[in-house]
């Protein structure tokens, strides 16, 4: 094949990656989550007026968002969107998209440097532009994937710096950058730019480790005005609340337990110490990752981050993968042995929080896992001398084929109605719907039992963001003009007054023991009732 | 053979001979300290085999079943009751008598992954590193020393497997190794399953145009009639009920899922193939089966009950991942062969618990514990050749030294809390409490006009009739007047298990401590919590 079929290859594949990618993205998923919806009106708020929906300037590194401290660059780059192409579900996840399929390229550029393959990096774009795993994510406004994409791009730089040393300064550079989409990022690229150089440690020069620390300067300035930022408090804060190990005190308990029932001898201090039980802990979260259910059969058990049925791999490479790595510690040790090192190090941040396997934490490890696909593929590809070698391709490629379409078909068919309430499906069509009615009452009461519904109506109403910045309390805003977000219960309506009207949940309208008129009910996408707008039997008359 | 050819083949087997007395050992020693009590289940096993010796029927009243005995309505493969019975003669009714039978499997299974090894053409010195490493395995430990079915299940698997092997120099032996592989059909639930499967891919793999082995045939006719009772009983209780218990597919949820997602497509005919329940299971039993290969599951923490291991070590040391890796690899690219046949057989032994609906299992995946201790033996001796061609004189030693410590000191700390703080750790999951209660109860059974037990620990009549080694004929003889719930007997002569309205002149068992009652004894578990309180009304 010559190079130029092989960039049209790239190309198409690329191509086809934006496809799978942008096909009725606004659709699919079913709705924006509230992540989304939060980024989505932030974009908006600044596309309009320059300022977030709390009315901070749109030049801060980090955004308090509706209390959970965003960060800027998937902001910003929505707001760019919203304000070319007005705003829209697809403008919000436009950014998420691009940063897909702009990896797959990327990672073919990063395994030709790493294996001098092209082969290689054509087998590993593919495996980016189809796999569930990207496509995912690429298909949502997560932060994560933009995340990935500027890791990639540092990670690529590092590798290249290897040659050209002054753009290792650039690949922190970059990497700095990287923190502001997705924060992670901090932690990991640190990690990635130290395995690279110890994996190259021979053909180090003396301007390598300059350019390391002006690198490392040049990223501790990218991340000064992240931590002097007014939120950075709150923001660690609001992110160590979450179970994890640095909380868990597990591994003190099984210490005392087990010590006390040995009557607290010398030899049980040193075998039930709690560095033991840490270290099996630390094994477990590591084991979850490395599962087989979640890397091939099922994935991530929230429905948000995947489709619950198909692994971040297909079950084919169940048998494929162990067989691969021989295969790369066979002819390529020692870049199989950097690749695993590159997962690993990009797992870390996912393993401290207690709520594992998570698909979006482990995210940055895709691209490098895809890598390690094609380069077990292309060597088996090159050096096996298997009988009937390409009747082996044919019958593996077709069963791939296969379980694509399966994954397809179901992402497309059932996902969405396994899913919409995962997705706060309902929430726009709620805010839409009232939106068409609110000039006839003068004050509605909307229920918040799942919290934070008022994103979807500042967003798919579009609202004014000058009218309600400032007015959050506590970065909620519950009360929006006529709009009120609350639990509602039967004295709520029992104090009724003209021109309310009130929206409640299925289960809340049982407990109100009083003859109210249901005047819409509006269903999720299973067909159950999910919101019941209700009118009292005065009001009717 | 005179004393003289003794010693010779004594010395000549001197190495594998340590090996296995060590095992023994490593089997035997403080078998009644840890695990610290009877399990119901080897109390059960205990009791119909003294039913079984005293009256030819077990404890409901059946005479010598042959598939399985009825027990607690878990009907329990039969095997195992009788190599108990010869034993009650000479222990009596004791623990050791009910976990000999185990001892003595898990020792033979580790002498024959030796034999295992050999005829695989593996070197002496990887078979004895194989040996050992069975030997010393916390998982086979665990099982060898409690009296559950499946260690003998795994030696009449591993000597079926042997005698495969054997029968390419003496192809007679064919018919032996058939009719050990049917025994452990009748031993232990999940061999019912795995066995032919074992059988078969053994022939293909190493029998060379098997098909023109007349002993085949007669093999295949020979075991075909010693599994007719097991065929003729297939939707009897006998064999049904366990499976309807555990199996995946009693599971509704994936009928439930299909048909919504047919529902979904319209119940057009390709989403009928597309959507298939068989779909379904085939995922969840490949997930079952990805469930075993987990390091939680290897090597943190097992399956999380802790009569399965000890919890503080899973089934194999820390250190066994380094070996285990090294020599699968080296083995796929050296011994292809036995590379494709270890994994092979790795992979199905997960069947039978990858059908179940608990995954990973433990005790259902032991039987592949010795063909795991074979890629481990032969990883051994891999990565001690590469230590020992390592260049340099002084790292070859240190790296040498580092790891025997390694080995020596989870070694070590694994006996230590086996013998030390697991059986206090465990005690509860072992039933602990139940032998000290009956031994206190007996004198004053006649007493009371009533006693009532609590069924909170679960099975006490077991325990009952075992520690007051009871006649079988009085209990065979309550069976038909009894309440019972899943064979298990809710009284028995004064004894009433579970809740009872109090009358005067009455024992009460509970776990709760109760007020206004005269406590007589209270009973705990070796961690110091109150396993029972006895009460006088």
């Amino acid at each position: 094949m010559s190079t130029n079929t092989k960039y049209l290859l790239l190309l198409v594949i690329t191509l086809v990656g934006f496809l799978i990618r942008i096909y009725h993205v606004d659709v699919n998923p079913p709705s924006m989550y509230w992540d989304e919806a939060a980024i989505a009106y932030d974009a908006y708020s600044i596309a309009t007026t320059g300022k977030d929906m709390h009315g901070n300037y749109w030049l801060q590194a980090i955004f308090p968002s509706y209390g959970d401290y965003k960060l800027p660059l998937y902001i910003w780059s929505s707001a760019i969107f919203m304000k070319l192409f007005g705003p829209s579900v697809l403008t919000l996840r436009l950014t998420s998209v691009l940063a897909g399929t702009l990896l797959i390229p990327l990672t073919y550029l990063l395994t030709l440097l790493l294996t001098k393959s092209r082969k290689i990096g054509l087998i590993a774009a593919l495996a980016i532009a189809v796999s569930p795993w990207s496509v995912h994510f690429s298909r949502i406004g997560f932060e994560a994937n933009l995340g990935v994409l500027l890791l990639t791009s540092a990670l690529t730089l590092l590798v290249l710096g290897v040659k050209r040393p002054y753009l290792i300064a650039l690949a922190w550079l970059v990497g700095g950058i990287g923190v502001y989409a997705y924060f992670s990022v901090r932690f990991v690229f640190p990690l990635f730019a130290l395995i690279i150089l110890l994996f190259n440690w021979r053909k180090l020069n003396r301007t390598h480790l300059p350019m390391t620390v002006i690198g490392i300067l040049v990223f501790w300035l990218m991340l000064l005005p992240m931590n002097n930022s007014p939120w950075y408090q709150a923001s660690n804060q609001f992110r160590l609340s979450t179970p994890s190990l640095l909380n868990t005190n597990d591994h003190i308990v099984s210490q005392n337990s087990n010590r006390e029932l040995d009557n607290n001898s010398i030899i049980s201090r040193l075998l039930y110490h709690r560095y033991v039980f840490f270290l099996k802990r630390v094994g477990v979260q590591i084991s979850e990752f490395l599962s087989g259910r979640y890397l091939f059969m099922y994935g991530d058990p929230n429905l948000r981050h995947g489709t619950g049925q198909t692994g971040l791999l297909f079950s084919t490479f169940v048998i494929l993968v162990p067989l691969m790595l021989l295969w790369v510690m066979k002819y390529k040790k020692k870049l199989g042995l950097m690749l695993g090192l590159l997962i690993l190090a990009a797992l870390v941040p996912a393993l401290v929080p207690l709520n594992i396997p998570h698909a979006l934490r482990s995210l940055n490890a895709m691209p490098i896992l895809a890598i390690l696909i094609g380069l077990g593929m292309g060597l088996w590809w090159a050096h096996s001398r298997m009988l009937f070698k390409q009747l082996m391709i044919g019958i593996i490629a077709a069963i791939f084929v296969l379980q694509w379409s399966l994954y397809i078909h179901d992402y497309w068919e059932h996902y969405p109605l396994r899913s919409s309430q995962d997705w706060q499906y309902g929430y726009r069509q709620l805010a839409e719907y009232l939106h068409t009615i609110d000039d006839d009452y003068e004050k509605i009461f909307v229920t918040n039992t799942d919290g934070r519904i008022f994103l979807y109506f500042l967003f798919h109403q579009l609202v004014d963001p000058e009218r309600i910045q400032g007015t959050a309390d506590d970065f909620q805003f519950l009360r929006m003009g006529k709009y009120q977000f609350q639990r509602i219960f039967a004295y709520d309506v029992e104090k009724y007054q003209a021109g309310e009207l009130f929206v409640m949940t299925p289960e809340e309208y049982n407990d109100i023991k009083q003859s109210l008129v249901i005047k819409k009910t509006l269903t999720n996408l299973q067909g159950e009732d999910q919101f019941l707008v209700v009118a009292t039997d005065e009001q009717i008359k | 053979m005179t004393i003289h050819r003794v010693k010779k083949l004594i010395f000549i087997y001197r190495y594998i001979l340590l090996i296995l007395g060590l095992a023994f050992l490593l089997r035997v020693i403080g078998i009644t300290k840890s695990p610290p009590s009877l399990y119901w289940e080897e109390a059960a096993l205990g009791y119909d085999a003294y039913a079984i010796l005293k009256t030819g029927k077990d404890f409901h009243g059946n005479s010598w079943p042959i598939v399985a005995f009825e027990s607690f309505g878990d009907w329990k493969p039969a095997l195992y009751f009788y190599l108990i019975v010869p034993l009650i003669p000479i222990l009596g009714l004791s623990e050791v008598a009910i976990r000999l039978p185990s001892i003595l499997a898990g020792t033979l299974s580790v002498g024959l992954v030796y034999l295992i090894a050999l005829q695989l053409r593996l070197s002496r010195r990887t078979a004895m590193a194989s040996a050992m490493m069975l030997a010393i395995m916390p998982w086979h430990l665990q099982f060898s020393r409690a009296g559950f079915e499946v260690t003998v299940a795994v030696l009449l698997m591993l000597s079926g497997i042997w005698l495969i092997l054997f029968s390419r120099q003496k192809p007679a032996r064919m018919v032996l190794a058939t009719m050990s592989l049917v025994l452990s059909m009748y031993t232990y639930h999940g061999l019912r399953l795995l066995a032919p499967l074992v059988g078969i891919v053994t022939v293909l793999f190493f029998i060379d145009r098997f098909w023109t082995q007349r002993w085949i045939y007669l093999a295949g006719l020979i075991s075909f009639f010693l599994i007719l009772p097991l065929l003729i009983n297939l939707n009897s209780p006998q064999v049904r009920q366990r499976i309807n218990e555990t199996s995946l597919f009693s599971v509704s949820q994936a009928v439930v899922d299909t048909n919504q997602w047919r529902a979904e497509d319209g119940n057009s005919t390709l989403s009928r193939v597309v959507h298939h329940r068989y779909w379904y299971w085939l995922k969840e039993i490949i997930a079952g089966v990805t469930d075993h290969f987990t390091l939680n599951f290897l090597f943190i923490n097992g399956d999380g009950n802790q009569r399965h291991q000890t919890g503080y070590f899973a089934l194999l040391y820390h250190w066994m991942i380094i070996p285990l890796l090294a020599g699968w690899y080296s083995m796929y690219w050296k011994k292809k062969q036995l590379f494709w046949y270890l994994s092979t057989m790795i992979v199905i032994s997960a069947l039978p618990s990858a059908m179940t609906n608990s995954t990973p299992h433990t005790l259902r995946f032991l039987p592949a514990a010795p063909f795991m201790a074979l890629l481990i033996g032969y990883g051994v001796i891999v990565v001690y050749k590469w230590i020992i061609s390592l260049q340099w004189s002084g790292l070859k030693k240190v790296v040498l030294i580092l790891a025997l410590l390694i080995i020596l000191g989870e070694w070590v700390a694994y006996g230590y809390d086996y013998f030390r703080v697991y059986p206090k750790r465990a005690s509860q999951d072992w039933q602990y409490g139940y032998r000290q209660l009956m031994e206190y109860l007996e004198p004053m059974r006649n007493k009371y006009d009533q006693i009532v037990i609590t069924r909170n620990e679960g099975r006490p009549s077991i325990y009952n009739w075992f520690y007051w080694q009871e006649d079988p004929l009085l209990v065979q003889a309550a069976d038909p007047k009894v309440p019972q719930d899943q064979g298990e007997y809710l009284g028995y002569d004064n004894i009433v298990y579970g809740e009872q309205e109090l009358s005067t002149n009455t024992l009460i068992v509970t776990t709760q401590p109760k007020d206004n009652l005269q406590l007589l004894r209270q009973i705990n578990y070796l961690n110091g919590d109150t396993a029972f309180y006895v009460y006088e009304y």
